[in-house]
């Protein structure tokens, strides 16, 4: 008999590959593509490449380098962007421009409509918190009635795969990555799941059932444990791939939100009798301020790279803040506030890192004299305003009309 | 993000397409090559490369090391690929009446490679990933590994399991009654040969 070995299939393999009607690709067609993919992720793609080659996760700090020489890039690359600090932008739902759909995240109209993406709208399928994208479809996560916290995996379509329960995901726009929960093996057991861009689980661990995915650190996913009892306080834990559980440390009182390539933390660390409060970024291990407290702003999030901060007024009036800035998360330097004019009331409900770039914000105005709007704006670091959403009119009953659904959002 | 008018320009603007477009002539021909294995289309193996290099001018200046950029090309076709095959699947419920293109043949074939082809597009995404890597790009395990983010054991194991349904596959097919299914010693010694 003839032996079918590996060299009849890579005999065959060569004679297929040998094809003389495979057309090379111009590259005016190349740059338009790219231009493409540039306008549709809106994503740091040249970050998550150069992770890739680089093989591990490079913190967040060391890509984006502020002083690094700026190149000249026909597809505006804006991976690298050298920014001026302390800028004042005009914040004005009637002036923004139109944008694209976010692709990171989505929102719910009306409490009834669920927008993902550019192209589906699905019932809510319960009472919908959040959303990532996960693979070509999307996780969503939710509470259903009788059944509590569930998370739904979505396809393009909109057809649901699955549900089962589980607890808000993470999502890294950087290299695609989602990470969430599976609450079904066994009492005070959890599973928690990492997948890739295309959706393919990369890696899954068992983890104590309260677990909650946080953020990425290269391949390990950062977790906050939710306690069970008053006496027990909530804990930042890593999860590595091959399951391995490392304590990471207890976030301080007042805890917002980790940068998981620091360990940095925000946190509210003082909070003044007319309903001011003082601000600070912690090193969650030894629980040292990297920068003086803040009691001009209320520090939100990191941004997914971890260069810069999302933050609010100070003062918490429950409406909303009328104000979102972004600082430089390293020392606390204003780097722009977005403010609306004077005259115009304005609050925005929620805020999101969409991307290393840009903010998404729902917000509420009006002049005055006509009836709210709602609408979803994008901000981008260079001071863009866009309009992401329909802009709704005031309905009865139906505040706020859009929710973002970005872990997040706030 | 909209441009900056503070932003530096260098003028480099030409020389770096200058630079791609160099190596887009040397390598095109061999990742079209890679992606037609890969997708068993040409049409497919064309948006592929065209979707990887797209990726990759956007990252052009980060990544100048000849070796990494052909490795991250690579990995880009294969995670393309496979999210093309995730819609493909979720369309898969609209029957199609045409048929899988059928083996590109230009050279005498005693029905093997013919019949080979046919099972290799039939193995998994992955395995499929990994037998075009190592026997079309002749890799390492260690190679294929860092090149489509797994460990070398899953490489081992996938590359094991393709070889098994291949052979498995040919020894139910009755032109190709003559081979064998189960490994040889010349399979072992050219495993070891590698």
């Amino acid at each position: 008999m003839s032996p079918l070995d590996e060299m009849d299939l890579a005999r065959t393999l060569r004679t297929q590959a040998d094809r003389p009607d495979l057309t090379p690709i111009g590259l005016d067609d190349i740059k338009s593509t790219a231009r493409g993919i540039r306008r549709r992720r809106r994503i740091g793609t040249g970050l998550a490449a150069l992770a890739i080659v680089a093989g591990a996760a490079v913190p967040g700090t060391l890509l984006l380098d502020r002083d690094a020489p700026r190149v000249d890039d026909p597809i505006d690359d804006p991976d690298v962007v050298q920014l001026e600090y302390g800028r004042e932008v005009p914040l004005d739902l009637r002036d923004a421009t139109p944008g694209e759909l976010p692709t990171t995240t989505g929102f719910v109209i009306d409490g009834r409509t669920v927008q993902l993406g550019d192209d589906l709208q699905i019932d809510d399928p319960g009472t919908t918190q959040q959303a990532v994208p996960l693979g070509d479809g999307w996780f969503v996560q939710g509470y259903a009635e009788g059944e509590g916290e569930v998370g739904w995996i979505v396809d393009a379509d909109g057809t649901t795969a699955d549900g089962f329960p589980s607890a808000a995901p993470a999502h890294d726009p950087a290299t695609g990555r989602t990470a969430y929960v599976v609450r079904e093996t066994g009492p005070d057991r959890a599973e928690l799941v990492v997948a890739d861009e295309a959706g393919e689980v990369q890696w899954r661990a068992e983890v104590d059932g309260d677990t909650v995915p946080r953020a990425f650190s290269g391949d390990d996913v950062i977790t906050v444990v939710e306690p069970t009892t008053t006496a027990e306080s909530r804990e930042l834990r890593r999860v590595a791939p091959d399951g391995t559980v490392t304590p990471v440390g207890i976030p301080p009182e007042g805890f917002a939100d980790l940068d998981p390539a620091t360990g940095r933390v925000t946190a509210q660390v003082d909070v003044l009798a007319d309903n001011t409060g003082c601000f600070a970024v912690l090193d969650v291990a030894t629980g040292e301020p990297a920068w003086e407290r803040t009691c001009d702003y209320g520090l939100l999030d990191f941004s997914p790279d971890g260069r810069f901060l999302s933050a609010g007024a100070a003062y918490r009036s429950g409406i909303g803040d009328p104000t979102i800035s972004v600082l430089d998360a390293t020392t606390g330097e204003t780097v722009v506030d977005f403010v609306p004019p004077q005259g115009l009331q304005f609050a925005i409900i929620q805020s999101a890192w969409e991307d290393a770039d840009s903010l998404l914000i729902s917000v509420e105005q009006s002049d005055g004299e006509e009836p709210a709007e709602y609408a979803v704006l994008r901000l981008d670091l260079d001071g863009t305003v866009e309009l992401v959403s329909e802009v709704l009119p005031y309905a009865a009953n139906a505040v706020p009309r859009l929710s973002l659904l970005h872990p997040q959002a706030h | 993000m909209a441009g900056g008018s503070d932003r530096t320009v260098s003028g480099r603007g030409a020389d770096r397409d200058a630079e791609f477009a160099a190596y887009m002539a040397a390598r095109q021909p061999s990742l079209l090559r890679t992606a037609y294995l890969l997708s068993g289309d040409p049409h497919t193996a064309e948006d592929l490369v065209q979707t990887a290099l797209a990726k990759l001018y956007l990252s052009w200046d980060k990544v100048r090391d000849q070796q990494m950029i052909d490795g991250y090309v690579r990995r880009i076709l294969v995670n393309e690929h496979n999210s093309l095959w995730r819609r493909a699947w979720k369309r898969r419920e609209h029957a199609s009446e045409t048929l899988p293109e059928q083996g590109y043949t230009h050279a005498p074939d005693d029905g093997l490679q013919a019949a080979l082809w046919n099972f290799v597009q039939t193995l998994p995404r992955k395995q499929r990933a990994v037998v075009v890597l190592r026997y079309y790009e002749d890799m390492s395990e260690a190679e294929i590994a860092r090149v489509l983010g797994i460990s070398p054991g899953t490489v081992k194991s996938q590359a094991s399991r393709a070889l098994a349904t291949l052979r498995g596959r040919a020894a139910e097919t009755d032109a190709l009654a003559g081979y064998r299914s189960d490994p040889t010693d010349t399979d072992r010694e050219g495993e070891e040969a590698r």
